[in-house]
């Protein structure tokens, strides 16, 4: 136990499906957590929901859909990458994290079954060997907050190797680069991490998150190793000294990265369904930036006023910019107008901008 | 209402019997409703005489008032003795109990629902089950998570309640301040009756701001102006107006001076037209509605040049305030 990621010692039960009870993923937990006895949860039985404890591993045979679209909203542009669904939930508690108000429950949650999920991307990858895919597994979870215990990215990597069409983003805010010696091919794979100002790192993601010095760190790691990284600012806080703390991360992601080992950067501001906020004013009492110029957009989600945002993103961008980078850089869930005023051009420009993300992450910009 | 229900108290056996009002402990805490007789039920006492007894519990040294409150006070004003029905010893929550079922019938409002639970949350050992069931109130109702919210005010603010100054929706928004903070918040609600929505919003501005500046409700209700805009004699509709307002302005700084300049431009630009300006979407988009509305090809004829005039300005920048910058 000793050896796990401070992160995950807080993990003081196990419950498995019957049906996954000698899968791959449950024989690593348990050998991992040797101390905790896994409960098997008999075939039709399941825990039950709303558990608010995020000191429960779940191992789940997973019923439903592993390969998703991204939940994209309707007037703002989606980057259009697509979900490899391998799990739910996280034991990092980061204030502004959606899945507090997405999911109701906090148990984490791992989809043991990965033989199905091995068949289903089987199926849509060799169907149409000559279309490019895009995948990433951080939507619903840290990609990689649990590897350490599950082993689930080593083998989904092990996996898509054989897919070459297909390209991985992993995204995460700890660092465990266990998987990078099973990688055939690191163009095929994006580490990605959480960028933020480093008040914001410091003061809104809890729970053992590695700092943004250890994340560039590893970044800077898996570029020596011929990998190239993503970076993502989203959520961008808008809080008293947001310029001076922006630009600090800006600088530092330089004095770690060349432009050229970055695939792509993206800026989303802090948005939410309303319930966000009561979770957040309730979990997080000391957490003040949620009382910023939140309007409803035009998805009904809360944004903070635009004139704010533009000279947020803006601003980012400027410094991004200055540090060699350009067309890797995107915003997340914006209108055209915002992106004009950003970036000075519109994903259109940039021939959608699903097939430029495309490029980026192929590392064939142009020939997309 | 003073309708006896005897199968209230299974052990004693109900017994009626006469006191002078001087006899009768008249002050229980039990008695969260008691309101001064109303005239036609003095109308109807001083006519017909006592119809329906009073109950009492007359177990100890003194009987003791447990409802009809209203009718002891009346019938003291016309110095008669009390018809009294003795239902023996009970425990306050019994008295209680018997309050709200003697009391049953009519539908309770906010504040009488607060005054009833503020009274069996101070007992120890309460059913609560047996309380919510006479008070009619799902246990997992939103009215009685609102109530709850509220019985953590201290319970002056119940005054504000049962007048209908504050509505009990504002609970939760209410529960959220400290101490010191809902005292200034008093001032809000001692001279003004708010409606549901404007009272939770300008409540939930004041939090707001509180939170996110660091300050006090006083500090944030000085801003506002609070006491020079309650001395200066306006209707209570157009001082809530202006307490709106100015509180918005203070949690939308920017939103605020966008729509102001918006709608000055807007006046400047339609002022002499028949055509209404409107920003549909919170300056989210570039986009600005103009409306008109018609009743006859001249009109539209007459409007088509309006709108060909408007067009024709040079200062319209204004209508696009985020799409220029």
């Amino acid at each position: 136990m000793n050896t796990l990621p401070s992160y995950l010692q807080g993990i003081s039960r196990v419950v498995v499906d019957a049906a996954v009870s000698a899968s791959p993923v449950a024989l690593r937990v348990r050998e991992r957590l040797p101390h905790l006895t896994a409960e098997v949860l008999p075939e039709g039985e399941t825990l039950s929901s709303g558990l608010a404890r995020e000191d429960i591993l779940y191992l789940k045979q997973y019923r439903g859909r592993f390969l998703r679209h991204c939940p994209g909203t309707s007037h703002y542009r989606c980057c259009g990458y697509q979900i490899v669904h391998i799990g739910e939930n996280c034991p990092l508690r980061c204030s502004y994290c959606i899945l507090q108000a997405y999911f109701q429950d906090r148990v984490l949650k791992v989809w043991a079954n990965q033989d199905d999920l091995w068949r289903e991307l089987d199926q849509a990858f060799s169907a149409n060997p000559g279309r490019r895919y895009r995948v990433g597994t951080g939507e619903f979870t840290d990609s990689l907050v649990l590897e350490a215990l599950t082993g689930y990215s080593r083998d989904l990597i092990e996996f898509l190797g054989r897919y070459p069409q297909v390209c991985l983003e992993l995204k995460s805010k700890v660092v465990d680069l266990s998987w990078m010696d099973v990688v055939r091919d690191p163009s095929r794979v994006l580490p990605a991490w959480s960028m933020n100002a480093p008040a914001i790192a410091e003061h809104e993601e809890q729970g053992e998150c590695a700092s943004l010095e250890e994340r560039l760190a590893a970044a800077r790691t898996c570029a020596r190793a011929g990998f190239r990284v993503c970076l993502h600012f989203d959520p961008m806080i808008h809080f008293p000294g947001w310029q001076e703390g922006y630009a600090r991360t800006v600088e530092m992601i330089f004095d770690h990265l060349r432009p050229e080992e970055i695939a792509y950067v993206s800026m989303g501001s802090f948005r939410h369904m309303p319930d966000l906020k009561r979770c957040i004013s309730e979990n997080f009492p000391e957490s003040t930036y949620i009382y910023g110029e939140f309007i409803t957009g035009l998805d009904g989600k809360q944004r903070l006023l635009r004139p704010l945002r533009v000279e947020q993103f803006r601003f980012l961008a400027g410094a991004l910019r200055r540090g060699g980078l350009d067309r890797q850089l995107y915003l997340c869930m914006e209108s055209d107008e915002v992106w004009q005023a950003v970036l000075g051009r519109t994903p259109a420009d940039l021939g959608g901008l699903y097939r430029h993300l495309m490029a980026q992450a192929f590392g064939d910009e142009g020939n997309e | 209402m003073n309708m006896v229900d005897n199968q209230l108290q299974s052990p004693a056996r109900p017994t009626m019997l006469r006191c002078a009002v001087s006899d009768i402990e008249v002050g229980g805490p039990w008695l969260f409703w008691s309101a001064p007789p109303s005239p036609s039920l003095r109308r109807s006492l001083k006519n017909h005489g006592q119809l329906m007894p009073v109950l009492i519990d007359a177990g100890g040294a003194r009987p003791v008032l447990v409802a009809g409150a209203a009718r002891v006070a009346a019938l003291a004003e016309l110095g008669r003795e009390i018809l009294c029905l003795d239902l023996g010893a009970l425990s306050d929550e019994a008295r209680g109990l018997v309050y709200v079922r003697s009391n049953a019938g009519a539908e309770l409002t906010d504040g009488q629902l607060v005054l009833a639970l503020r009274y069996f949350s101070a007992l120890s050992d309460v059913d609560m089950e047996q309380v919510l069931e006479a008070l009619d109130l799902e246990a997992r109702s939103k009215r009685l998570r609102l109530v709850r919210s509220w019985l953590t005010l201290p319970a002056l603010w119940d005054a504000f309640l049962g007048a209908g100054a504050v509505p009990l929706a504002c609970a939760d928004v209410l529960e959220a301040f400290a101490p010191g903070d809902l005292a200034a918040l008093e001032a809000l609600f001692a001279a003004l009756s708010w409606s549901r929505g404007n009272a939770v919003n300008v409540l939930t501005w004041i939090r707001e701001i509180c939170a996110r500046d660091g300050v006090s409700a006083q500090a944030v209700l000085d801003g506002v102006g609070l006491q020079q805009i309650l001395a200066a004699g306006l209707s209570p509709k157009d001082a809530m107006t202006r307490i709106l307002h100015e509180t918005r302005l203070r949690r939308y700084p920017v939103l605020s001076d966008m729509e102001r300049d918006f709608a000055e431009t807007a006046r400047r630009i339609s002022t002499g037209t028949r055509w209404r300006v409107a920003q549909p979407d919170v300056f989210e988009s570039n986009a600005v509605e103009l409306s008109v509305r018609l009743t006859s090809p001249d009109g539209l004829r007459a409007a088509s040049a309006e709108l060909a005039c408007i067009a024709a300005r040079e200062d319209l920048d204004g209508l696009f305030p985020v799409g220029r910058k």
